[in-house]
């Protein structure tokens, strides 16, 4: 699968949450299984599915509350197509997006247990 | 002396003397010429002549005449002899001991004594034939007394078979007769029956009508209450929006307050109505809920109405189909009843023809016992006449044994050799006793085998257990108590031979038997009498 | 419930929403909240803490949403009829932030007297009330942004 170059966001599905990287940090991209690995700030990440890209995002920043009850450090949060996600940081990957994590240990959502009501981007 | 030798002695005799007399007539005539005067030359030739022919007559008629008489005297003799034996061996042959007859016809002249011989052979075999016939005549008359004991016994069975059946067949006619009776009550009480079905029938078809009718109108209360829990729902429905559009309302007099708030003094107007509408929605949700509660009872009486009109739909349909059922099963018993009442007339009519059948059964049976009876009568005549043959082959075979053959089948002759072996015993009692347990083993007929020593009065004697079995010998017979006053002893001593007695019933057995006796003698001395008493049953068996 | 609300500033600053969250009543400043709102739809955070349900969008931008029944250790409701979404602000004056508060039920604005307030052990809980025979729990909402 070709890297995608053009600006913008890649969006993927993991763990129940939709998560945006920017395309300049995206080093490669595979099947892994039934799902992605998606290669970033030289780290390797799982996704269970590829949303596509989206060519702008209006990112706002992580509000003190959110930082409160969470501890991973996004580079922010914004809304595509009704649907709101988390555009990660790709120095500091958040640990749910990391290979190394297997499936069973991650935390809150398992495999699939997507959030009520969600929508496609 | 043999009549034509007389004559002709008397014929000679006579010549001499009519020889003396012509010569003595002739001398006195002689002498008579002389003493007229003739020459005496002449009367002494002549007398000379006269003896001179005279001795020749006597030398040669007169003596040869002696010496034949002597020898006819003789031949005369020797013949009264032969008579006499031939007499003895005739005495013999007429006893039937033509073992003995054999012997003396050795004592008669040649061609006499083979001629007899040859006869006595020819007789014993023709006695020996005649023994072994009489044998298988005895067995086979035993046979066909059996046959005809068994079938006189089947043919009585026979008749009393016929008779039972007899019996039953009119058993069974009066049978008949029952259940034509009882079938044609049958058949009238089936005809009631089908009646009643008709009638039954009718009236269950009007109960399924109504249970229809019934059904059709509970039927009716359901859709109706269906349609009414339909609209429940449709209510429930209005009010659940009612209920969102309270709710909305809640939230956007909450808002409308917020925003009230927010405007300070100038949405203090604004807050008024903002909770004004707030209550409303309030009352409207109370009012929802309070309707909510009325139409929720309503939907449960209309559930309860459903259910219970399913259920009265359910007991119709249940009544309905016991109805049809029971319509049907009148149907059928009502067809049953039909089935049953042609049914019974048939048996009926079918019984009063076995009937009429089973009396010609009897009849014929009557006919069949008569006939049965006469074949009874006539097997019973035929059972006479072969206990008659078989009593003729007894005495047939009785009289065969008259004879003293060599023959194994001749008793006279096997007791005569018994006695000989008892005779060469004689003076060694047990020696007899063994020889007698040894003999009555060798022939299956001897019941009781004993020999009575007449001058000791001791008795040696033995059963054969296979013909008397485990049955008590008695003590008299055991020490030969009386025997000698026996008709069998006596006889036996007196014929000094073997002599078979009548027929008489065993002591130990009650069995016919016979006894055969022969004298046993010792240097002419009589010391005894063996005896064998003869199974006449196991003898024709043999 | 309470008391009807008045239109004077003073009492204004006493105004507060009242929201059912578990077996609580809680008070929730009138001025810091924006809207009400029926429950958004939440999409969660993998390895948030349990208070934080996750993010909703609400006026097409992200808003963090926390469970109002966590934050005041309520058991949590079971299948309210009517849930809403109470958007606040919090935060200080110069960068106050949009957050939502998940509760069971919106019930009324009321006006709740300062001096009834008993107070509490601080933070997020400010005190807590008495109101129409029942006692309320008052938020404090800036605490939230701190």
């Amino acid at each position: 699968m070709s890297v995608p170059h053009a600006p913008g966001f890649l969006l993927m599905r993991r763990a129940g949450g939709v998560w945006g990287i920017a395309n300049g940090a995206v080093e490669g991209l595979a099947r892994d299984g039934a799902g992605y690995r998606v290669t970033a700030g030289g780290q390797a990440l799982a996704a269970d599915e590829i949303l596509g890209v989206v060519a702008d995002l209006r990112i706002y920043p992580v509000a003190p509350a959110l930082r409160r009850f969470w501890s991973e450090e996004p580079a922010g949060v914004a809304v595509h197509a009704g649907v709101p996600l988390v555009v990660v940081d790709p120095r500091r990957l958040p640990a749910v997006l990391l290979c190394e994590i297997p499936r069973c240990e991650i935390p809150r959502c398992a495999a699939g247990e997507a959030g009520a009501g969600e929508d496609e981007p | 002396m043999s009549e034509p030798f007389v004559e002709s002695f008397n014929h000679a005799r006579a010549g001499l003397l009519i020889l003396g007399g012509i010569a003595v007539s002739g001398l006195l005539l002689l002498l008579g010429a002389q003493a007229q005067g003739g020459p005496v030359w002449m009367f002494n030739a002549f007398l000379l002549v006269a003896i001179g022919v005279i001795a020749l007559y006597v030398k040669v008629v007169y003596r040869t005449q002696q010496s034949l008489r002597v020898e006819v005297e003789g031949t005369e003799r020797r013949r009264e002899e032969v008579e006499i034996s031939l007499v003895r061996a005739l005495d013999r042959l007429r006893a039937g001991d033509l073992v003995n007859c054999s012997g003396m016809a050795g004592a008669l002249p040649g061609r006499l004594s083979l001629g007899l011989t040859n006869a006595t052979n020819a007789l014993d075999v023709l006695a020996q034939q005649i023994q072994g016939s009489s044998i298988e005549v005895a067995s086979a008359a035993g046979s066909v007394n059996e046959i005809a004991s068994e079938l006189a016994s089947g043919s009585s069975e026979q008749a009393a078979s016929v008779v039972e059946i007899t019996a039953a067949m009119e058993e069974l006619a009066r049978t008949a007769s029952q259940i034509a009776g009882n079938a044609s009550s049958q058949a009238d009480l089936a005809q009631a029956a089908e009646e009643s079905g008709t009638t039954g029938q009718a009236a269950v078809e009007e109960a399924v009508d109504g249970v229809e009718e019934v059904k059709k109108r509970i039927s009716g209360i359901a859709s109706r209450a269906e349609i009414l829990g339909n609209r429940s729902k449709e209510i429930y429905r209005v009010l659940d929006l009612i209920t969102e559009i309270a709710q909305e309302t809640h939230i956007l007099s909450l808002n409308a307050a917020i925003e009230a708030a927010a405007a300070g003094d100038h949405g203090r107007r604004f807050s008024v109505v903002a909770e004004e509408v707030r209550r409303l929605a309030q009352r409207s949700q109370e009012s929802v809920e309070s309707v909510r509660n009325l139409l929720d009872e309503f939907a449960g009486s209309i559930r309860t109405t459903v259910v219970a009109t399913e259920e009265g739909s359910k007991e119709a349909g249940r009544v309905l189909e016991r109805a049809r059922a029971a319509a049907s099963a009148i149907e059928d018993l009502r067809g049953a009843s039909s089935d049953t009442a042609r049914v019974a007339r048939e048996i009926s009519l079918a019984t009063q023809q076995q009937n009429a059948a089973s009396d010609e059964v009897v009849l014929t049976l009557k006919e069949v016992s008569q006939v049965v009876q006469r074949m009874a009568d006539g097997l019973k005549h035929f059972t006479e006449t072969a206990d008659r043959l078989n009593r003729l082959g007894l005495v047939i075979q009785m009289l065969a044994q008259s004879f003293h053959l060599e023959s194994p089948h001749s008793l006279k002759h096997t007791a005569e050799q018994w006695a000989a072996n008892v005779r060469r015993r004689l003076g060694n009692w047990e020696a007899i006793e063994r020889l007698l347990e040894e003999l009555v083993h060798r022939q299956g007929f001897v019941e009781c085998l004993y020999f009575y020593d007449g001058r000791r009065g001791q008795t040696a004697l033995v059963v054969n257990r296979q013909v008397v079995g485990d049955r008590e010998v008695p003590g008299a017979v055991r020490t030969g108590e009386g025997f000698a006053e026996r008709p069998w002893y006596k006889a036996a001593v007196k014929e000094g031979k073997t002599i078979l007695t009548p027929l008489f019933n065993s002591l130990l057995t009650g069995q016919p038997i016979f006894t055969a006796a022969t004298p046993v003698y010792s240097g002419g001395e009589l010391e005894g009498v063996l005896g064998l008493d003869v199974n006449v049953d196991s003898w024709t068996k043999i | 419930m309470g008391e009807p609300l008045k239109e004077t500033r003073t009492r204004r600053e006493g105004t507060h929403l009242l929201v059912r969250a578990g077996e609580y009543t809680c008070g929730l400043p009138l001025a810091a909240v924006r809207r009400v709102v029926r429950a958004l739809t939440v999409h969660p955070l993998p390895g948030a803490a349990g208070e934080l349900e996750g993010l909703a969008e609400f006026g097409g931008e992200p808003l963090p949403v926390l469970n109002l029944a966590r934050l005041v250790n309520a058991s949590p409701g079971a299948n309210p009829s009517y849930p809403v979404t109470v958007v606040v602000r919090v935060g200080p004056a110069d960068g106050r932030e949009m957050l939502g508060l998940a509760a069971d039920a919106a019930l009324e604005v009321v006006h709740v007297p300062p001096d009834s307030i008993v107070a509490g052990e601080g933070g997020f809980l400010q005190g807590e009330a008495p109101l129409g025979g029942e006692v309320v729990r008052i938020l404090n909402l800036e605490a939230l942004g701190s």
